[in-house]
């Protein structure tokens, strides 16, 4: 009877924990992303993917940013580099090992998105996994997107 | 003499053999790529609407190379999936197979991004939408989560003009 309880308790703990670990990092993003004035002004919204690697040396993550990303919008997600904790992406799946790196999809949504984001010519969905020009290619742990609507 | 050419040989030989096998290498991926292209027919109804096809497919294959599953992100068109099915068995799958093999990547779930744009001549131009992007990695409203190994994409353009009667 007590080890049913215990094992009902452990369940739902750990099963709160699966939850909050993405979320973490979701509500985080949220939380501290200030979308850059002059993006919000033109109506252009941000689609891009990040890649994240575990250096084992330093201990950091290192951040690189598709080809479809602002400069702007890189400038801001290294502001508030410090408050996202990348680590709950390998304990979400239960890996210790940190050697795959992880794509995450960063979006920023707008109510209103200006006409030339959609143009023929834009190549936001091209470059969603460029990175200077060239298409990441490999293993890599792909995690739910980053998302605002702004 | 004789062996500096002898030597100029096996070199030459040598430096052909490895690109030939790299050749191979991008010769396995186009040889499939291709075989989309070339039996795949753009849907009417989202060509007339100047739609295009921006998906993730995700395929795994079993050990003896038969496709084990194979599925499209949310932002994918129903006409675009049937028109998938229609051709399937006409897509050379196994050259992705043997280059997947190639990696030593066979056994992996594999992302395979699609952008297909279109076009009707005079007429319009596709663009990519927010909304298509949103869907993107969405899999039964689900999101893409997990080990993958991220393939070369699918890209290409097929406009159309419309007949003068």
């Amino acid at each position: 009877m007590i080890a049913v309880i215990v094992m009902w308790t452990n369940s739902v703990v750990y099963g709160q924990r699966i939850n909050n670990n993405l979320s973490k990092l979701q509500s985080s993003f949220v939380k501290y992303i200030r979308y850059p004035m002059d993006l919000e002004k033109a109506s252009i919204p941000s689609f891009f993917t990040l890649k994240v690697q575990y250096d084992e040396k330093t201990k950091q993550y290192n951040l690189e940013f598709s080809d479809s990303a602002h400069p702007l919008m890189i400038k801001e997600v290294l502001r508030i580099k410090d408050k996202l904790d990348f680590n709950v992406v390998y304990d979400d799946l239960n890996m210790e090992n940190r050697d795959t790196p992880i794509i995450i999809p960063i979006e920023i949504r707008l109510a209103r998105v200006s006409r030339e984001f959609s143009n023929p010519k834009s190549k936001v969905s091209q470059d969603l996994y460029n990175f200077k020009g060239k298409q990441a290619f490999g293993e890599f742990i792909f995690t739910p997107p980053l998302s605002v609507s702004w | 003499m004789k062996t500096i050419k002898f030597i100029l040989i096996i070199f030459y030989v040598m430096i052909n053999s490895v690109y030939a096998q790299d050749k191979g290498k991008i010769d396995n991926f186009k040889k499939f790529e291709n075989s989309f292209l070339r039996n795949f027919k753009y849907p009417a109804q989202l060509q007339e609407r100047c739609i295009p096809v921006l998906t993730l497919m995700v395929i795994s294959f079993d050990q003896s190379g038969e496709i084990n599953s194979l599925r499209f992100s949310d932002s994918a068109y129903p006409q675009f999936i049937a028109e998938v099915q229609r051709v399937r068995e006409d897509i050379d799958f196994e050259s992705l197979y043997m280059d997947l093999k190639s990696l030593g990547k066979e056994t992996e779930k594999i992302i395979i991004p699609i952008q297909i744009d279109t076009g009707i001549f005079g007429e319009c131009e596709s663009g990519i939408l927010q909304f298509d992007l949103i869907n993107l990695y969405l899999f039964d409203n689900k999101p893409l989560k997990g080990k993958y190994f991220l393939y070369n994409k699918i890209l290409s353009k097929i406009l159309t003009a419309r007949a003068i009667s």
